[in-house]
């Protein structure tokens, strides 16, 4: 059997378990929360027609839930993975580069200006802008220099700006409830979310993963360099373009309804690049299984560790892990370049 | 001129400046007017002084007062000069009594009464005698106590003609807030449940007078009315995005929803008749909505 073909075969493995980690896990979701139903009630409660206590509880809160940490965990997977293979650089990820603080910079003008109340869809559109906006800006920054520092530097100017302007516009806002509203930004959150933001959000996130996934050969082929890649015929104006715009649609619509969610599009990438043998098209795929298990292993551990009864905030819990992951990553480069 | 003028002058105009602190210290042992000249820079305060002071005996009320959302007498507050509670504000306007709130500063209350003036602290009252008391020693401080016996005894007669609670036991009520917390024993929105005959969900629950309540637990709970506490309900914000839950929708039938403004429970005055007066009028109503 030749090399690719078991590299194939290793990667299609590791997407089938990835797969059948996320079943278990969703399951999970759905079983743990503050009210302690047994998993049995909660079934059956999903397939329930009446209004009983936990027919509400499981369709309308754990079920939305569950389904939006698989949706933005996978678009956080999945734009981390491309934002690696497009900058060319292991440390890229939307928050880490200030696109998830950008799309959330766009949701909260959407909210503040009424926008989003009297036109649902411009919530996640606008977190499409927002992140839009910024990647273009980090591509004008960092361009083609593709080197850690530059890429690092721009990525903590956008998101610096787009945080603090997040909190102005906060922090003027008509509500006097706007500031605790900034945690929720910042940290992120899949507490008490319903269908309603799974329905603004899923379109936009599916069609950025269509994008998205349609990129792999392109990608493979930048891996390799713009030059070769360019002999190699592919066209690489619209795979960036595609890159670009798939990004903002999968990050865009995940920030604006859960706030913006940092590390997952780091750790993932990271721990699957071996298995896919450094192949960046296959990486995809994998990254977006990884991240949705990632997330709804996350979610269900802010809701197992409570402190007299508040939920840690789902960002806290990916940072704790993601953070110290990310220093062991600069300590390991800084070691390889020397 | 000679030098013993000069002295002489000098002298006099020194014995004149020993002397003025003097006639300051008789000038403020003088009687205190009967209606003595009020500012408030309390939202709870203010609304004290609204309901019993005259419009010529107040000097200013805090901002807050004019807040419909927040001030149940704000129709009172028209016309009435507003401050921010800064301390330059109070020694421009030089009231004869300040009325403040239960947590301002000792510091500054101390630099206030060293120019004079007359501090009445109020005080966090959630039972019906902590409201009367502190009424009556705020119309005392103000001259007004006939006015203030007369709001009070009409409080009385709108508690008791509230409707007597149904045999057995008082029916189970959950208020919500913002960003998911709920009001428990020791709290005003408390007091008003009971007086209309409810059972409070974070009391029977052992809550803590202001502890998070999860929408899974409220649902679990099944309490007999939900108490939406609103407080610009209309203006976006995330922290009343629980309140707007789809899940309260279906496990709350309007029937069993009710939404309380906060003017009615923000501040400890005779309205907590008419707060409770709103409630009880849900009682008996049926469970409109279906939860089993």
């Amino acid at each position: 059997m030749s090399e690719t073909a078991r590299g194939d075969t290793a990667a299609w493995n590791w997407a089938v378990g990835l797969a059948l980690l996320i079943v278990p896990l969703f399951a999970l979701s759905l079983a743990v929360g503050p009210a302690d139903i047994p998993l049995a009630e909660i079934v059956s409660g999903l397939f329930a027609t009446d209004n009983s206590a936990a027919a509400v509880i499981a369709q309308e809160l754990r079920l939305p839930r569950a389904i939006l940490a698989v949706l933005v965990g996978a678009s956080l997977g999945l734009s981390g993975a491309a934002l690696q293979g497009l900058l060319r650089n292991p440390l890229a990820e939307p928050g880490l580069i200030g696109t998830s603080a950008a799309a959330a910079l766009g949701a909260v003008l959407a909210l503040q200006t009424g926008l989003a109340q009297a036109f649902p869809l411009a919530l996640p559109l606008s977190g499409v802008l927002g992140a839009l906006i910024s990647v273009v800006m980090l591509h004008l920054l960092a361009g083609r220099d593709s080197s850690i520092l530059t890429l690092v530097l721009a990525g903590v100017a956008i998101g610096s700006l787009a945080g603090a302007l997040t909190a102005l516009v906060l922090n003027f806002a008509a509500s006097p409830f706007a500031v605790f509203e900034i945690v929720f930004w910042l940290l992120g959150s899949l507490a008490d979310r319903s269908f309603d933001q799974v329905y603004l959000a899923a379109p936009l996130m599916l069609a950025g993963w269509v994008l998205l996934l349609s990129t792999r050969r392109a990608l493979d082929a930048l891996s390799l360099g713009e030059d070769t890649a360019r002999s190699l015929g592919v066209g690489l104006g619209a795979a960036k373009a595609r890159l670009v715009l798939g990004t903002a649609l999968t990050v865009g619509p995940a920030v604006a309804v859960a706030g913006t969610i940092g590390f997952v599009g780091l750790v993932v990438p990271h721990l699957l690049r071996p298995v896919t043998s450094g192949e960046p098209g296959r990486l995809l795929g994998a990254s977006a299984l990884g991240g949705a298990a990632l997330l709804l292993a996350a979610d269900i551990a802010t809701r197992t560790i409570s402190v007299s009864g508040r939920e840690p905030k789902l960002g806290v819990v990916t940072a704790l892990v993601g953070a110290p992951f990310f220093l062991f990553l600069i300590l390991r480069t800084r070691r390889a370049m020397r | 001129m000679t030098k013993r003028t000069d002295a002489g002058r000098r002298l006099r105009a020194a014995a004149l400046a020993a002397l003025l602190p003097f006639l300051q210290l008789a000038d403020a042992c003088a009687a205190p007017p009967a209606f003595p000249r009020v500012m408030s820079i309390d939202l709870c305060a203010d609304q004290l002084v609204l309901a019993l002071a005259d419009r010529e005996q107040i000097a200013s009320v805090s901002f807050l007062a004019e807040d419909g959302e927040l001030s149940a007498r704000s129709d009172r507050a028209a016309g009435v000069p507003v401050n921010r509670g800064t301390l330059e504000e109070i020694l421009m306007l030089r009231p004869d009594i300040l009325f403040v709130g239960p947590y301002w500063p000792r510091d500054l209350a101390a630099t206030a009464a060293r120019h004079g003036i007359r501090i009445f602290r109020t005080r966090e009252a959630a039972d019906i005698d902590a409201i009367k008391s502190l009424w009556m020693e705020g119309a005392n401080a103000l001259g007004r106590t006939a006015r203030a016996a007369l709001l009070l005894d009409k409080m009385e007669d709108e508690l008791a003609r509230l409707p007597r609670p149904p045999a057995g036991a008082p029916p189970l009520a959950a208020i919500l807030q913002a960003n998911g917390y709920t009001d428990g024993p020791g709290s005003l929105p408390d007091l008003a449940l009971r007086l209309a005959g409810f059972q409070n969900l974070a009391a029977r629950d052992g809550l803590g007078a202001n502890a998070h309540l999860s929408l899974e637990r409220l649902i679990m709970a099944r309490p007999d009315l939900l108490v939406i506490a609103s407080y610009r309900l209309d203006q976006p914000a995330e922290a009343q995005a629980a309140l707007r839950h789809p899940a309260l929708a279906r496990a709350f039938l309007p029937g069993r929803r009710i939404i309380m403004p906060v003017r009615y429970w923000t501040c400890p005055g005779p309205w907590i008749a008419e707060a409770a007066g709103r409630l009880a009028g849900r009682i008996g109503q049926g469970p409109a909505g279906t939860l089993p």
